[in-house]
């Protein structure tokens, strides 16, 4: 057989060339050859040769794999096993001419392959964790499953843990997160859509849906806008979140986040559409609606009263978090007519020894509190407990006692901050925080008249945004019955027959 | 299918909370003084009148735009009254909705300046109204019918103040029943107009309504009613509680009949009640704001109506800057009940007219 060698420039052919299309050759050599140069410097690649010789006949193979993405053991006992055991006992496939891949395949023994014909499905398979079987002689290649890296296991999801609930959690291994959500949802109508996105980190993405239930308009928006994202890197579901929402230049999240695959399979079954990214153990949700962010499995799970009681406790946290220092600002500077005569009083006395006006003394506390929370997010678990007790002692005595801050502000600045933890999910606390500030400022400028006109506005941008094309406040505006079904109260389980309106027309659970 | 209402329409049940919200606003804080000045103790039956008379108008202006699908305000006028006369129609129109809507935001501000921000310049609070305003119309229609359905929660509270003065009326006020005479009752029916104008421009918006086929008329008469009920309660419990004499010394009754009343939280319940209704003169200023918005957009034919609510902004904010004290004010909310008489009432009756006759001669 004639042998092709590499050319001395091919090199730079080489990384030019689009490796779709570089085809395998027959010859074993050649495909070494051009595999050593695209893959010079990656050490972690492994180039195993194995020469199954009998009598007349030579057969040169090459195993190709990533060390530490592959399982060992498994390459060891099903692939180069077998292959010596073939030479060995001198079985079927050499004792004729006609050796093809398929009949390879019958000893070994490994659960999925594939036939491949390019280089660029030789690299994606051996950076996937695939091992690659070349034989002298063919233009093709077998792929052949042996994923095993260290992987977390499954935990309990730290930013969303519930009292009452399933513990597991999303992990960053994209097939034990899908199978998470087979393992609870046991329907073939359940689809996973997988896509290739980020040049370079060909990470893996799942479009989950129910195919009876889902919109089909809103999947086909979602697949179409995922082709198109043109980057280099997905690192984190976030990623996507950035490429997939309408409004960027708005502080209200567009898209859940998730680590609950409990959560994901509720929204499967309300028609809506699930994001699974590799390496990242969150899941995108869309389209959602801005009430859906106060909602937590937990008003499920839960009896129907308390279900109801919780969310309720959020929608006023959420209320509270963003309104009450500027209430507070508002009473004080302009409308001391409205507050009781008595509290009044004593207010008054407090306040005389702080030598700052009300907004100072509220945005410096607020500050001080947003300090504390993400210095306590960021640190590790141990230190953030000294953190929060710093923090305690700072705000809760020393800044009264230093007369920087009066007691009431301080009850005013605590309620606000636990006002803004009652949210189900860390990520939703952020507008909350973000609108107080504009809010103090307007409250210390126009008063309580300040404080409606910022909720007009904020009202006004709600009823402008969209996720998906879904009406951000629905269903309060646009109005219709999914309000009373789960929104202003959850209905009891047996009643809420009919599927929210983010699913297809006049679908119903049972 | 969620998409259905993104591109400028509105659903019924919006166009119906866009009725209700765009006639409650700044109407109803002097309408007992006003219609109990000449109806005496008889004025809740002046409003209930009117209230009937308007949702008759109302049959009459859906009755007749609803054979002009596809065709909006100017387009219909046309075929109705001929092209001129629907441009001259269209331009009074839109100067009303531009001087009015400055006056509405004014009257506005003398009620923020009086219980708020009473050191404030009148300019400055005016300019943040009109800047809301522009914010509010500028995403279009459907962003407003929105806003609108979020506001109308306001009314409910709006509503149940009405009620905390219950334990201090004293219905022999409203005795006798019919007392003042028909003659008087009749007189007063014309001062309520000023507290319901605004119904009006379901002419403008009803072209924007997308799903038609369900009863829009049992709608749109049934929102005229829920206003007729809150307006007549509340005159109702007014009368009574100040009786007519009493009535006619107060400038706004129903922002000082909540300081008849003790609270023990929140001092200055009146306060707490101009909360809630700066939130539904808000919705009303926006509303009428943006008709002139739709109106324009239909004599110039563009494809949005974006460019309009930014162009209207300083008409309104230099005509809410116009008169010089409160009391100009009002009076000038007297010319708009008059005009309203036109827009509202003639208008409608000449439209329905044309179209009755041209029916007849079968050139539709």
């Amino acid at each position: 057989m004639k042998q092709k060698e590499p050319s001395t420039d091919s090199k730079e052919i080489l990384s030019k060339l689009n490796l779709e299309n570089l085809y395998i050759d027959a010859s074993l050599q050649y495909n070494i050859d051009h595999l050593k140069i695209i893959l010079e410097g990656c050490t972690d690649v492994v180039y195993r040769e194995i020469t199954l010789s009998r009598a007349d006949t030579q057969l040169k193979c090459l195993l190709l794999f990533t060390d530490g993405l592959v399982d060992s053991l498994n390459i060891n006992e099903n692939i180069i096993k077998p292959l010596n055991s073939i030479y060995k006992f001198n079985v079927a496939p050499f004792c004729d001419e006609k050796i093809t891949l398929e009949s390879i395949t019958d000893y070994i023994n490994i659960n999925e392959f594939e036939k491949i014909k390019n280089y660029k499905e030789i690299i994606d398979g051996i950076f996937s964790g695939d091992t690659v079987l070349m034989l002298q002689g063919f233009n093709e290649a077998l792929m052949l499953n042996t994923k095993g890296w260290e992987a977390r296991s499954l935990e309990e999801p730290a930013a969303e843990s519930l009292i009452r609930g399933p513990r597991e959690g999303f992990t960053e291994s994209f097939r034990t997160n899908t199978g998470l959500i087979r393992r609870k949802l046991k329907d073939p109508k359940l689809k996973i859509k997988e896509l290739t996105i980020g040049s370079r980190t060909n990470t893996s993405v799942g479009v989950l849906y129910m195919e009876d239930i889902v919109n089909k308009d809103a999947l086909d928006e979602v697949i179409q806008k995922l082709q198109e994202i043109k980057i280099d890197g997905i690192f984190e579901s976030g990623y996507l979140e950035q490429f997939l929402e309408n409004n960027t230049y708005s502080p209200f999240p567009q898209l859940q986040v998730t680590e609950r695959p409990d959560k994901v399979c509720g929204n499967l079954l309300e028609g809506r559409i699930a994001i699974l990214t590799d390496g990242a153990p969150q899941a995108l949700i869309l389209p959602i609606s801005f009430f859906q962010l106060f909602q937590s499995p937990e008003d499920y799970n839960e009896r129907y009263m308390f279900g109801n009681l919780t969310r309720w406790l959020r929608y006023i946290g959420f209320f509270i978090a963003t309104s009450f220092p500027s209430i507070y600002v508002a009473l004080i500077s302009f409308h001391q007519e409205m507050i009781p005569a008595d509290l009044m009083l004593d207010l008054a006395k407090t306040r005389t020894q702080v030598p700052f006006p009300p907004v100072v003394e509220a945005i410096l506390m607020e500050l001080t509190i947003e300090f504390l929370r993400e210095a306590s997010a960021r640190l590790p678990r141990t230190i953030g407990q000294t953190i929060g007790i710093v923090g305690a002692i700072v705000i809760g005595d020393a800044a009264v006692r230093a007369n920087l801050a009066s007691p009431a502000m301080v009850i005013v600045v605590a309620i606000t901050a636990i006002g803004s933890y009652v949210m189900p999910h860390y990520s939703t606390t952020y507008p909350l925080r973000s609108i107080r500030f504009p809010m103090i400022f307007m409250a210390a400028t126009f008063g309580a008249f300040g404080i409606i006109v910022t909720w007009i506005w904020i009202i006004i941008h709600l009823c402008s945004l969209d996720s998906l094309g879904y009406p951000y406040l629905s269903p309060l505006a646009p109005l219709n019955d999914d309000l009373l079904n789960d929104v202003l109260i959850r209905r009891p389980l047996w009643k809420i027959r009919r599927r929210p309106k983010t699913s297809n027309k006049n679908s119903y659970r049972w | 299918m969620y998409q259905k209402n993104y591109n400028g329409e509105i659903t019924s049940i919006q166009a119906y909370i866009m009725i209700i919200s765009i006639m409650i606003g700044s109407g109803i804080l002097g309408l007992a003084r006003e219609v109990a000045e000449i109806s005496q103790q008889d004025a809740w039956i002046s409003v209930l009148v009117n209230g009937i008379f308007v949702s008759i108008i109302m049959s009459i202006i859906v009755f007749t735009i609803r054979n002009f699908p596809g065709h909006n305000f100017f387009q219909y006028t046309s075929i109705l009254l001929s092209k001129p006369i629907a441009y001259i129609i269209t331009v009074i129109y839109i100067i009303y909705i531009a001087i009015f809507s400055g006056i509405s935001i004014r009257f506005l501000v003398e009620m923020i300046s009086t219980w708020f921000l009473p050191k404030t310049p009148i300019f400055v609070v005016s300019l943040i109204i009109v800047i809301t305003t522009v914010y509010m119309t500028m995403h279009g229609l459907t962003t407003l019918a929105r806003f609108n359905e979020v506001i109308i929660i306001m009314l409910i509270p709006f509503t149940l103040l009405v009620l905390v003065g219950l334990p201090e009326m004293e219905f022999i006020n409203l005795r006798p029943i019919g007392g003042s005479g028909i003659k008087s009752i009749m007189l007063g029916v014309p001062p309520t107009f000023y507290a319901f104008s605004g119904f009006e421009s379901i002419q403008i918006y009803y072209p924007y309504i997308s799903n038609k086929q369900k009863p829009f008329l049992k709608y749109s008469v049934l929102s005229i009613f829920l206003v007729t009920f809150i307006y007549t309660i509340t005159v109702l419990s007014q009368i009574a509680l100040f009786g007519v004499q009493g009535l006619e010394r107060v400038l706004y009754p129903s922002i000082n009949y909540l300081g008849a009343v003790d609270f023990p939280l929140i001092e200055r319940m009146e306060i707490f009640f101009t909360i809630f209704w700066i939130f539904t003169v808000f919705s009303t200023i926006g509303l009428m704001y943006f008709s002139g918005c739709i109106l324009l957009q239909n004599v110039f034919t563009t494809k949005n109506t974006r460019f309009f609510s930014f162009l209207l902004a300083p008409i309104v904010f230099f005509s809410s800057l116009y008169p010089k004290n409160t009391a100009q004010v009002v009076d000038i909310g007297d010319i708009d009940g008059k005009i309203v008489i036109f827009l509202g009432f003639a208008l409608p009756i000449l439209l329905f007219i044309s179209f009755l006759i041209r029916k007849k001669v079968g050139k539709l």
